[in-house]
């Protein structure tokens, strides 16, 4: 059993221009784990990453990495961790190889630099210039980079984020690789199904805070093996009938679909029925499906109206 | 050390890559430096079109125009009528014209008084190029004297010795070289600072700030990056101005490099700051623009900043560029001494530790730093 986390942030606040970014966040990462950080756009899980990685100035509280203290030498723990930046850009005028080979030498440890761009799928191309890469090469080279002098801790954010699907897999595979390598990695991303797969735990981040952080399986539990019904088109309710909705089911409202969840789906679906057809009111589609990784980020992140009981 | 050696090397790859950069700041300098050098070397060494209309067409107004002929400034090209000559003054082809009339004739005898009535000769200005005008007049005079002296066979019965005098006056080519030099040192540095503003901005440093590279590290080896760029075109504008002029150094060469590469370490370190604190890219431009053009005029580049008006000669007074300029024109074309430029060097040396301090203490990686 592991005592000591390779990483620990402690009681972390910070604020720009007074605004807070971060509240009191305190979580640990164990050896070998792979940490997905979840949460809406401005939630702060960017800063929360950077500021682990060393990019931002701590205001309070502590990091530790590696044992270390972050504020004490940011750049001695730069040495074993590995980071790939949400936005960034590379040199682009010069090759693929002569980028590696700035970055490795700025390391003490190295990785041959063949085996490193065979390892993402970029041998062939070692020779071009970092501006003509595509999209999804560029993310990948952006990989290599934060690999190349083998991490214990990988940091990744938001890897994936504006691939298609093929390159979104492909990224998804070698990342996959370097957890069964026992690379210890940290994620934020977008795509729920797969962090609901690869990751061992799932921080979510909500206004600032930590709004849960546990394995995905446990989160979901807490949905008490829910069923979500799907509804899609129920359109023209007025104010009164929102409201009983509300009261009958628990609800949740997300881009205009309707999530209704209930233990009991038979009777659930039923009611909603009659409740429509009294109503006159017409949907396009239900679909029924178990909950999952996405209700749980709903149920902490929504602003839809979250209400326990009715007839479930 | 590695760290340094690696950044060096890949700015110097990104610059040479980097084919209209290379084109202007290695080449643009130095064809101005030969177009003025071939077109404005010595504006004396202008030759000049006039045109003539001889009415008389004897034998004196002949000599006359011959004598004129014989001038090494002038061409002479002549024509039928009054007519033609003024259309050509007109279209800018005769700097003057100058038409022979009747009574020209009588200008060969020697006791010749003046009468009223009509002049001897006409003499037809281009407005354009007065100075040919006031250059004509007189010479007019001494070329009918010239003229007489020669029919009368007076012509090499007087001896003239001429002797060169190497005067503080310096042939244009010679004022302007070791001022270019230090003016494309400044501007190929200057581009360096936008090289930096831009990859800050790009979040290229940034990037580079994850990894262990210390900032000190980034900077030397960034600053050899652009000497080593530098002492390229040092080398290459020695060698055009050697190839096409005829150029060499006479002052002592020791002092020559170390006023090379402190200027070239200067603005090096100046580009670093003004990188630092600027908020944007558009304004650091801005600002490496406004030190960069008017210095051409204003820090005695290619003209001398005693000719400036009271007035800007602040500008030149404040930018360390004035002070470069006038070091090295003493050391290469008036082989001063290190102890005569003393005053100069402890300015720029000030300068230069106040910058390299700043420029450190203020460099970040990133636009903003939170």
């Amino acid at each position: 059993m592991q005592t000591i986390p390779v990483i620990e942030v402690a009681h972390l606040s910070k604020a720009y221009g007074g605004a807070a970014v971060l509240e009191d966040i305190s979580f640990k990462v164990w050896q070998g784990e792979m940490v997905g950080l979840v949460g809406p756009n401005g939630a702060g899980k960017t800063t929360l990453l950077e500021t682990i990685e060393g990019l931002r100035r701590i205001q309070s509280g502590t990091v530790t990495v590696l044992g270390r203290s972050l504020a004490d030498d940011p750049k001695a723990i730069q040495q074993e961790i590995g980071i790939q930046l949400q936005r960034t850009s590379l040199m682009g005028d010069i090759t693929l190889k002569e980028t590696l080979r700035l970055y490795k030498t700025l390391y003490k440890v190295k990785t041959d630099v063949h085996v490193l761009l065979d390892k993402v799928d970029l041998a062939d191309m070692s020779h071009k210039r970092v501006r003509h890469l595509s999209g999804g090469q560029y993310q990948r080279f952006n990989l290599c980079l934060a690999i190349l002098n083998k991490p214990k801790i990988l940091f990744l954010d938001e890897p994936t984020t504006g691939l298609d699907p093929i390159a979104r897999r492909k990224l998804w595979s070698i990342i996959e690789e370097l957890k069964a390598a026992g690379v210890t990695i940290l994620i934020t991303t977008h795509y729920l199904e797969e962090a609901q797969e690869l990751c061992d735990k799932i921080l979510i981040l909500c206004d600032h805070k930590i709004a849960a952080y546990d394995t995905p399986d446990n989160l979901i539990k807490e949905l008490n093996n829910e069923k979500a019904i799907v509804i899609d088109g129920l359109n023209d309710l007025t104010e009164y009938e929102l409201i009983e909705l509300h009261d009958r089911w628990k609800v949740k409202t997300v881009d205009g679909q309707y999530f209704l969840y209930t233990y009991e789906l038979g009777s659930a679906l039923n009611e909603f029925f009659h409740w429509i057809k009294t109503r006159g009111k017409k949907v396009h589609n239900i679909s029924v499906r178990s909950s999952s990784l996405e209700d749980v980020f709903m149920m902490y992140t929504s602003s839809g109206i979250n209400q326990e009981g009715g007839a479930a | 050390m590695r760290n340094i050696i690696e950044i060096a090397r890949v700015f110097f790859i990104l610059f040479m890559r980097d084919k209209v950069n290379l084109f202007f700041s290695f080449f643009f300098n130095a064809f101005l430096m030969i177009m003025l050098g071939l077109f404005v070397n010595n504006r004396f060494d202008e030759v000049g079109t006039v045109g003539i209309y001889d009415t008389v067409n004897s034998d004196f107004s002949h000599e006359f125009v011959d004598v004129l002929q014989q001038i090494p400034n002038l061409k002479v090209k002549l024509y039928n009528d009054t007519t033609g000559l003024v259309e050509g003054i007109r279209k800018g082809d005769l700097v003057a014209g100058i038409r022979l009339n009747k009574s020209f004739e009588s200008l060969k005898d020697s006791s010749f008084r003046r009468q009223p009535g009509e002049e001897q000769i006409n003499l037809y200005g281009n407005s354009g190029k007065e100075f040919w005008i006031k250059m004509l007049e007189p010479g007019l005079q001494m070329t009918v004297l010239h003229t007489n002296a020669y029919s009368s066979k007076l012509i090499g019965q007087i001896r003239i010795g001429t002797q060169m005098i190497q005067a503080r006056n310096l042939d244009y080519f010679k004022f302007i070289f070791p001022a270019v030099l230090v003016f494309s040192i400044m501007g190929l540095a200057f581009t360096g600072a936008s090289s930096l503003l831009f990859f800050r901005k790009a979040d290229v440093l940034k990037r580079l700030k994850i990894t262990p590279l210390k900032k000190y590290e980034f900077l030397t080896g960034f600053v050899i990056s652009y000497l080593l760029l530098l002492f390229l075109q040092v080398i290459l504008y020695i060698l055009i101005a050697w190839l096409v002029f005829g150029y060499t150094f006479t002052g002592n060469y020791l002092q020559i490099a170390m006023l090379i590469a402190g200027c070239s370490l200067l603005f090096l370190v100046l580009g670093i700051v003004i990188a630092n604190l600027v908020p944007s890219v558009d304004s650091g431009n801005n600002i490496i623009r406004f030190l960069n053009f008017p210095a051409s005029f204003l820090c005695g580049i290619f003209l001398p900043t005693e000719s400036l008006p009271r007035i800007l000669r602040w500008f030149s007074v404040a930018h360390p560029l004035t002070y470069f300029a006038r070091a090295i024109r003493n050391v290469v074309n008036y082989s001063a001494s290190f102890h005569e430029n003393l005053s100069d060097y402890s300015i720029l040396a000030i300068i230069l530790v106040v910058v390299t301090v700043v420029s450190v203490t203020t460099f970040k990686w990133e636009e903003q730093v939170v």
